[in-house]
Formats: structure tokens, C-alpha cells, sequence
């Protein structure tokens, strides 16, 4: 019996939906990157917006901002598990949960005092920046995997 | 543990929704599968799609509930494919019984990954291979480091995110032929073989494989390093 389609017609049609996934993914791990940094550093503005100024109350603030950004980075990134993958979410938001409260921190020591959507924007900027930095990591860790194989075995396939 | 084991079970499906993402890399691996193959720490099942068609499987875990729910799955196999209990560091099975030995997401785990390496090497026929789908510690100090405090919580729930587990193989006896990054250098997929006790040597193993000349990749940038040849890509190691 004739197959209606070629393995080479296949292959190409599964080439064409992994590309669309891989596209898929990059834009979703950049927006939800953006949208946790975002997130994160509104929960900083608020807690220094509430707790009034001074020396300790700054470190209160800070204690308190950071802890709550992080609880709603994990929220954030549970959420977007079963979507982007469980690690694939985890990992890189973590370091923008960390990273975007510590600008709004650094903008207070310095005395600029941001609006709520400059602090939303300026988390959005660390994630997205976040987000480049992993992928540039990303085209580098070919190489150091092959690396690491020659390393341990001194033979190695390209990856 | 069997109460971790058996809570994980109940989320398993949901942390596992992202197959999409990991499909690709899981499908590539898998597809390597031959003979009579042995799949640790099957879970809920999830991997058994992309398990080539026809083979002669057996997938242990430790846990019955993972077993119970694995087993719609396992029906819907085309080939042979056997459910057992079984924990990965004491295999009930004899000395060289499969031809390919296969594990997703399973060394982060165990409580101890070398012994589970060194039991698969035992099961394993010489020349059979082994392929895994692990996460492990990046090499990345800020990542390393985020993975660090991760384990911190995620160790509450049976899971190691910070393990490195690529020494671990070779260790155990393997011989490894390629990694694949899944995800940077977390997520990788990982071929190694079991070393032939004939006195073949790696190299001549690795030409007369018939799946190592399958692929039109897969023999594509084969490098021998002997002696004290330097890194391909220096600064990057």
C-alpha cells in the first residue's frame, strides 16, 4: 500500500513543528521572565512604599520585600510549570525574583524614588536582560558540554 | 519514603506537563532504545510515548502508586512492556540481562546515584547501552548556586536539584560517547556505553555499533583525544 506521505515529507514537517515550538518557548520564557521581574519589583516598591522611611526601617523593608518577591516568584513559577517546564521555569526566575527587588532597593539608596510603573518597568528590564544572559549561556553550553565528554572519556561526539 | 513517593505520584503529571518543551530531546533519546531494554523509575508513564515501537521493556519503580498509575499507559505500549516493583539500587535482575538500559529525571532521586550506576552497569550485556534524561548542577556558578538553594526546599520532597551527575557515569564503569543540552547545561540527555570485556577497544566498539552509524548526526564529528591533546575549546572547560 502507498503511504500518502514521505519519510523526507515527515521529517520535514517534524522539523517545522519543533522550530515553531522552540519559537514558542523563547517568547514565553522572555514574557514571563518580564512578567516576574515585573512583579517582583512591585512587591519591593510596595513594601517600601508602606514601611515608613529610616536607617532600619530601610532594612526592614528590604528584609521584607525580598521575602515576599521570592514567595511570589515561586508562586509565579509553579504556575508556569506545566507550560514552560518545571526546571526551565524555576531556575531563571529565580535569579529575576533576587535581581529585580534589588534594583528598586539600589534606586532607594540612591535617592530616586520611581512611580509603581517605573519600578514594574525596571523589573521588566532586569528580566528581560536575564533572559538574554541565559540564552547567550544557552549557545555557549554546546561547547562546554563537549568539553566536559572529552574531559571525562577523551572521546566525544559533536552535540 | 513511601509516603514522599506516593504524594509525588498525585503531582507527578502536573510538574511532567511540560513534555512539550522536552519532547524533542526525549523522543531523539528513546528512539535509541534496542533489544531487550530495562527503564528505570517509570513514574506515572509519561516517557512510554516516546519509547520506539516493538521492544521488549521492563520498567520498575519504587513506588506502587507510580506503578498503578503508569499501568494505562504501559497497555497502550505497542510491544512488550512489563510493569515492576523494583528499587534502582539493588536490581533483581542477573548479571548482563538487557541489551539497553534508559532513565528520565531518575539519579536527582535515588539516595544514592553511583550505586544505581553501578547496578545498571552490572545489568547491562557489554557493548549495551545507556541513555539518560537527567538534570544536574550547572557549571555555571550562578546557576550552580540557584540550583543549590532550590534543593534546599525541593530535597523536602525527595528531589536532589544540584547533583553532578556526569562523573557519577563514568565512575560506574561507562564509557561515554555524547551529551546533549536539553536545557543550558541542566537538563542533558546523556549516551554512554558499557564497556565490551572482549578486549575490543572503545574506538572499534564504537564503528561496528550499528546505532552509533544509524543516524546521519550520530557519526558526524567523531574526535579522538589521546595523551596530552588540549581542549577543543579552551577557557570554556
Amino acid at each position: 500500500m502507498l503511504s500518502s506521505t514521505t519519510p523526507r515529507q515527515t521529517m520535514r514537517a517534524s522539523s517545522g513543528r519543533d522550530a515553531l515550538t522552540t519559537t514558542a518557548f523563547f517568547v514565553g520564557d522572555a514574557l514571563f521572565l518580564a512578567f516576574v521581574g515585573a512583579i517582583a519589583a512591585a512587591v519591593m516598591f510596595f513594601a517600601h512604599l508602606w514601611i515608613p522611611h529610616g536607617v532600619w526601617n530601610f532594612i526592614v523593608a528590604m528584609t521584607i520585600g525580598m521575602i515576599a518577591a521570592m514567595i511570589a516568584q515561586m508562586v509565579m513559577a509553579f504556575s508556569a510549570a506545566p507550560l514552560l517546564g518545571s526546571i526551565e521555569s524555576m531556575v531563571p526566575s529565580m535569579l529575576v525574583g533576587m535581581a529585580a527587588p534589588m534594583i528598586v532597593c539600589a534606586a532607594h539608596i540612591l535617592g530616586w524614588e520611581w512611580s509603581f510603573i517605573g519600578a514594574c518597568l525596571a523589573g521588566s528590564l532586569i528580566g528581560a536582560t536575564i533572559f538574554t544572559a541565559i540564552t547567550i549561556y544557552s549557545i555557549q553550553c554546546h561547547a562546554r558540554l563537549r568539553c566536559m565528554a572529552e574531559r571525562l572519556t577523551g572521546h566525544t561526539e559533536a552535540t | 519514603m513511601p509516603g514522599i513517593t506516593g504524594w509525588r505520584a498525585r503531582l507527578y503529571d502536573a510538574c511532567e506537563g511540560s513534555m512539550l518543551r522536552r519532547a524533542r530531546h526525549k523522543r531523539n533519546l528513546f528512539r535509541e532504545m534496542t533489544g531487550s531494554t530495562l527503564f528505570l523509575a517509570v513514574g506515572t508513564g509519561t516517557d512510554i510515548r516516546y519509547f520506539p515501537p516493538d521492544l521488549d521493556i521492563t520498567a520498575i519503580d519504587i513506588s506502587d502508586e507510580m506503578l498503578r498509575r503508569a499501568a494505562p499507559r504501559a497497555m497502550q505500549y505497542p510491544g512488550r512492556l512489563q510493569l515492576m516493583k523494583a528499587d534502582a539500587l539493588d536490581l533483581p535482575f542477573a548479571d548482563d540481562s538487557f541489551d539497553t538500559a534508559a532513565t528520565s529525571c531518575t539519579m536527582c532521586s535515588v539516595p544514592d546515584p553511583l550505586r544505581a550506576l553501578r547496578e545498571l552497569h552490572r545489568v547491562l550485556r557489554p557493548g549495551g547501552r545507556l541513555l539518560m534524561f537527567e538534570h544536574v548542577r550547572s557549571r555555571s556558578r550562578i546557576l550552580g548556586r540557584v540550583l543549590d538553594i532550590m534543593t534546599l526546599y525541593t530535597r523536602l520532597g525527595g528531589t536532589e536539584m544540584n547533583r553532578d551527575t556526569v562523573p557519577h557515569v563514568t565512575a560506574a564503569g561507562f564509557h561515554i560517547q555524547r551529551i546533549e543540552s536539553a536545557y543550558l547545561d541542566i537538563i542533558l540527555a546523556i549516551r554512554a556505553v558499557k564497556e565490551p570485556s572482549n578486549g575490543k577497544s572503545a574506538e572499534s566498539h564504537r564503528r561496528s555499533s550499528p546505532s552509533m552509524s544509524a543516524g546521519a548526526d550520530s557519526t558526524k564529528g567523531v574526535k579522538k583525544k589521546t595523551g596530552d591533546q588540549k581542549c577543543h575549546t579552551p577557557g570554556k572547560c
